[in-house]
């Protein structure tokens, strides 16, 4: 008997560890899943300039420091950063640049690629055993680890020396939406500086089959109840005139979220003036959560009514936006909702499956009130860390303040009017400018960058191409170099998405997650994917909707709101 | 470590220690060898065992393993209260077993029956066919699934439809996820359980089967009273073995094969956990629910080994 015990402690512990490693890397299994559905904050540019000091300071300018300083930095370095033979993260043809211009020294503290969490891994790793940080941490991904790095306390109040260093072009960017800010607010202080990106990115269109709705003689949807009698046409009249029933109108797939980046329905929502899965402002001013709301259950209605008439796919609840969206290309669904850049990706797939087929977008309809509504795309992609130990924070200011002023908008004959290297983004070849990649090779050098592109000025992208649409002429650089990359149908689309953006409903909460959230947001999240899509599939009556919101608002929904609207006082100063 | 002290007295006492000492000279390089892996279990598999201590506390990386607050049971109290920890306990349970029980018979059944095939070139090519799903991921099978099983127009219900049956939303319908998700699972891994018996097979001494025949024997009482009592050993061991994880009813499956309409029979403890303590950061939280696997699994192993050797009168180890 004792020796049957002593043989069988060995095995149990053996057996545990195995099971524990087990489970350890099934957690492995990363993370990026839910990012893309939160698209944040987006309002309409403003040229209300912060209070205060906008024209303090910004004379860093032609700073040069000599003798040469060392800038020590971290990011993560994606897969999409290609370097030249010889070349590498701490030797290249921009920190070159940066060392003969500024006398700054580039230097990477360690380097670890942005694949499979290596970099968030390796920055934990050093954060717990408590290693000297860099200067500065430029960083986009897992919001968590950028909680966890204002919560260590060892990163400086980066929204004062912004006020004191940055140039007017780049604060006029930033202005354009000053909540770009609130993720990064403690305590009223803004620790870290959003990397700004393009404005609207995210922001969908409405994309229908050109030639099916020129062969059944339909006219464009302006309102719901057109959208209804284009998708009656679409899934049974045969528009692909094969004889059988095997086209449908629109391709949604909320496997993930029902308001989301491609195969979007938020806008169904938007058209009853709410969006649901994330924080709207109400007329009072306060942050309310979108799915809780009178018009979702009035737009859960319209989609069981149209997935009982088959307007919808049958696996809706089962497709992902990208598999959704391969239905659109396959041409079993008429429509699809999602950002301008489709037809860069995915949607040119149309004509791989049939040559005649032709698409187009158009505005997203209006619901019975006339009411319009969309998500919006966050101005920020990222955020700069400033470490509080270091030394000379202006010399971030004066490099980034030159690719604000020369690069994010270069000018005629400015130091960056071709590109950022001749021999990397643009070549000169038979007495002309080239800058396609198979002249070129593809070099990115504006990937070199601390803050991962360069300098974006976030009206200006969308801008641009609307003013292309409008079929203006190019003339400043930048003009040029996006006319030459866009095709028409993103064009337009890029009009349709400028025109309407007052319907957009930005997410609003953009802090971390609240105490209640961290407990109760898995609850609530899938007591809401199950309501929805029991509703959407008519397992469940409409009026169950109202079950499931006073559920919400007892498991924590009513604290959770009770948070949010607590920190949005917090960062946006109980302004309305 | 005494016997050495004590004074070798008997002859025989004194023989088997020299032998023991005259083994270790001999074999000491055989020994070496069994060192690096020694120590790569030790650092791999036992060092991280610390971070059970996580389970524990409050932890917040930034602080590491020693500055965060230790709060006690306090992961576990959540894990138990959570409200719906107890559907997603039943879900890893139900679906465990009938995937334990079926990846256990199915292989079993198989195997005997493909011992069965005289025609050598057609035994070789199906035991190739069917092992080949083992090599697929979910990820590559969630997608092939998806369309294989469509409601409109998929392969399987174009087949159930023409039996005359209504269409079955296979991915869809809380009736039939968990049947799915056994199903689909048996059919990727049995041809690779089959292997094992296979080899089992293989090792039975034709002896039995010839002095079967002579005392008149059937193929099929041959079956029963020879190959099934034969596999029965390996059987056991594969059994037991396979009860530690009944608490892992396969993560990646699940995780590409689920979805909104199904969650709530489909959600498990590892896509659970998953969604709370990576996607919302709880990783305190997911260690808890880690060790609370391991325990469990520890307790059904040593119980199934004492059955088995009560029971069966073997042992595995």
């Amino acid at each position: 008997m004792k020796e049957h015990k002593r043989k069988l402690l060995p095995t149990m512990v053996l057996a545990g560890v195995i099971s524990l490693t087990a489970i350890t890397s099934a957690c492995g299994n990363n993370n990026n899943a839910a990012g893309n559905a939160n698209s944040n904050a987006s309002q309409e540019p403003s040229n209300t300039a912060a209070e205060g000091n906008a024209n303090a300071g910004a004379e860093a300018k032609d700073v040069k420091f000599d003798p040469p300083i060392t800038i020590s930095y971290l990011r993560p370095w994606g897969p999409d950063v290609k370097f030249k033979e010889g070349e590498d993260q701490d030797n290249n043809v921009h920190t070159k640049w940066a060392l003969d211009k500024f006398g700054i020294q580039l230097k990477n503290q360690w380097i670890a690629p942005s694949t499979n969490n290596a970099f968030e891994t390796k920055l934990r790793l050093s954060l717990a055993t408590n290693e000297k940080m860099p200067d500065i941490i430029s960083y986009r991904g897992d919001f968590n680890l950028v909680r966890e790095l204002i919560d260590s306390g060892r990163f400086i109040d980066a929204g004062e020396l912004f006020d004191k260093y940055a140039s007017q072009v780049w604060k006029d960017a930033m202005n354009e939406d000053p909540t770009v800010w609130y993720p990064y607010m403690e305590d009223g202080k803004r620790v870290g500086i959003p990397i700004l990106d393009y404005a609207y990115n995210g922001d969908p269109v409405m994309w229908i089959r050109e030639d099916w709705m020129q062969k059944l003689g339909l006219a464009a949807p302006k309102t719901l109840d057109d959208l209804e009698k284009v998708m009656d046409a679409f899934t049974n009249q045969d528009p692909d005139g094969n004889g059988k029933k095997d086209t449908y109108g629109l391709a949604i797939g909320f496997k993930n979220w029902i308001n989301t980046w491609m195969s979007d329905a938020g806008w169904i929502f938007g058209a009853y003036g709410t969006m649901p899965n994330q924080w709207n402002k109400t007329a009072d001013g306060k942050l309310e959560y979108g799915s809780v709301t009178e018009g979702s259950k009035q737009a859960l209605a319209t989609l069981q009514s149209w997935m009982s008439k088959g307007y919808l796919p049958t696996e809706a609840g089962l497709y992902d936006e990208t598999k959704a969206a391969e239905d659109f290309t396959a041409g079993k669904a008429g429509i699809v909702v999602g950002p301008h850049w489709m037809p860069a990706w995915p949607l040119e797939d149309v004509k791989k499956n049939n040559k005649d087929a032709q698409y187009k977008a158009y505005p997203l309809p209006a619901g019975p009130d006339g009411k319009v509504g969309r998500h919006g795309t966050s101005n920020s992609n990222g955020v700069v860390l400033i470490n509080a130990e270091m030394e000379h924070p202006e010399a971030f200011f004066a490099y980034q303040n030159y690719l604000f002023e020369q690069y994010a908008n270069p000018q005629v004959g400015g130091e960056f009017e071709n590109g950022l290297a001749e021999g990397y983004d643009w070549v000169m070849a038979d007495g002309q400018v080239k800058t396609d990649a198979a002249s070129t090779g593809g070099y990115a050098p504006e990937k070199y960058t601390i803050t991962f592109d360069g300098a974006r000025i976030p009206s200006l992208n969308m801008q641009v191409l609307s003013k292309l649409a409008s079929g203006e002429e190019a003339t400043t650089p930048f003009e040029k170099k996006l006319k030459l990359s866009s095709s028409q149908p993103l064009l337009e689309a890029a009009k349709i998405v400028l025109e309407q953006k007052d319907s957009v409903l930005p997410q609003m909460f953009t802090g971390a997650p609240t105490a209640t959230m961290q407990t109760s947001n898995d609850i609530l999240a899938k007591m809401e994917k199950d309501t929805f899509s029991q509703i959407i599939y008519g397992k469940a009556p409409v009026d169950s909707f109202d079950k499931f919101v006073d559920k919400w608002k007892s498991s924590g929904g009513d604290k959770i709101t009770q948070e949010v609207n607590e920190w949005y006082q917090s960062v946006s100063g109980g302004t309305k | 470590m005494k016997e050495t002290a004590v004074q070798l007295s008997t002859p025989q006492e004194k023989r088997r220690a020299a032998r023991k000492s005259w083994n270790m000279k001999r074999n000491w390089p055989l020994h070496m060898m069994l060192l690096p892996a020694l120590i790569l279990v030790i650092i791999f598999q036992y060092v991280p065992m610390a971070g059970i201590v996580i389970a524990f506390q409050d932890f917040k990386p930034f602080k590491g393993l020693t500055g965060s607050e230790w709060v006690g049971f306090d992961n576990f109290r959540f894990l138990l209260k959570y409200p719906d920890i107890g559907q997603v306990i039943w879900n890893t349970l139900v679906i465990a077993f009938f995937k334990m029980a079926a990846g256990l018979i199915v292989p079993f059944l198989f195997a005997i029956l493909l011992n069965e095939i005289r025609l050598m070139a057609f035994k070789r090519i199906t035991q190739t066919l069917v092992y080949l799903p083992h090599f697929l991921s979910w990820v590559i099978l969630g997608g092939i699934l998806l369309d294989i099983l469509a409601p409109d127009g998929g392969l399987v219900n174009k087949a159930v439809t023409a039996f005359g049956f209504k269409e079955i939303f296979f991915l869809g319908d809380n009736n039939w996820f968990r049947f799915t998700l056994i199903v689909s699972d048996v059919w990727k891994e049995f041809g690779f359980g089959t292997i094992v018996f296979l080899a089992a097979l293989a090792g039975i001494n034709p002896a039995l089967y010839e002095a079967a025949e002579v005392d008149g024997a059937s193929r099929l009482k041959q079956t029963i009273h020879i190959t099934m009592p034969a596999l029965m050993p390996i059987t056991i061991v594969l059994g037991t073995l396979s009860i530690g994880n009944i608490l892992n009813a396969g993560f990646d499956q699940v995780f590409n094969l689920y979805n909104p309409l199904v969650m709530e029979k489909g959600d498990i403890i590892d896509t659970f956990v998953y969604r709370l303590g990576i996607l919302n950061g709880k990783m305190s939280f997911a260690t808890t629910v880690g060790l609370f696997k391991s325990v469990v699994a520890t307790i059904l192993i040593a119980t199934s080994y004492r059955m088995a050797y009560k029971f069966a009168n073997y042992r595995v180890f």
